[in-house]
């Protein structure tokens, strides 16, 4: 069940990149894009550890 | 502004929607932490200059309560994961997997619907379509329930 869900929205996210680099997007979408594969790539891993959590943590900006 | 948040809410929408009932408590909050980054990343990005202008507005306030949330959450999980590994196993704050101490998931499953709680209201103040951030907590509750606890 799941797997099937993970390839479509993989696909469509990887797909949605360089139709936005297509359009002239600004970068920062186009980053966008890019984070949000790397970080649904790095959840889904099987296993928690700690440096994984770590790598998903964001800080302020202000 | 909204392509923006696209990303994030994909995320989001799988993270929590697609994933098989028999998670661990561990892979819910790392999920719900990772959902959570990478809403609370674009939104950042998206209300950079306003929020640098004034801190205070509600939007900004919001989004700086959803990233230390975030990191409580994680702190959470590094203590509910804390437990005694077997003999020359690498504990999780080292780097191995987590050991769960069955007496720290409550507080974990607070946390964890704090910081869904937060970034439900974040999306709200930004005018991101809502969609279900409980379901996570509900299955926190209903591990706590199969435990007996």
């Amino acid at each position: 069940m799941i797997l099937p869900i993970i390839s479509i929205v993989l696909a469509l996210a990887k797909g949605l990149i360089p139709m936005l680099t297509a359009s002239n997007a600004p970068a920062e979408i186009i980053a966008d894009a890019q984070s949000a594969v790397d970080l649904f790539t790095k959840v889904h891993g099987t296993i928690v550890t700690k440096a994984q959590v770590d790598s998903l943590l964001i800080d302020p900006k202000w | 502004m909204k392509l923006r948040l696209i990303p994030a809410l994909l995320i989001a929408v799988v993270a929590l929607a697609g994933c098989p009932q028999t998670q661990t408590p561990e892979s819910t909050a790392r999920d719900a932490i990772g959902a959570a980054g990478g809403f609370l990343s674009a939104a950042q990005t998206t209300h950079l200059s306003e929020c640098q202008a004034a801190p205070t507005k509600s939007i900004c306030v919001a989004i700086k309560k959803g990233i230390e949330a975030q990191r409580a959450t994680a702190d959470g999980l590094a203590i509910y994961c804390a437990g005694m590994p077997a003999a020359g196993v690498t504990p999780y704050v080292q780097g191995g997997a987590c050991v769960p101490i069955a007496s720290a998931l409550s507080a974990l499953t607070a946390a964890v619907s704090n910081l869904n709680s937060i970034v439900n209201d974040v999306k709200t103040l930004a005018g991101a379509k809502t969609t279900s951030w409980m379901i996570d907590l509900k299955r926190m509750q209903g591990y706590l329930e199969r435990q007996g606890q």
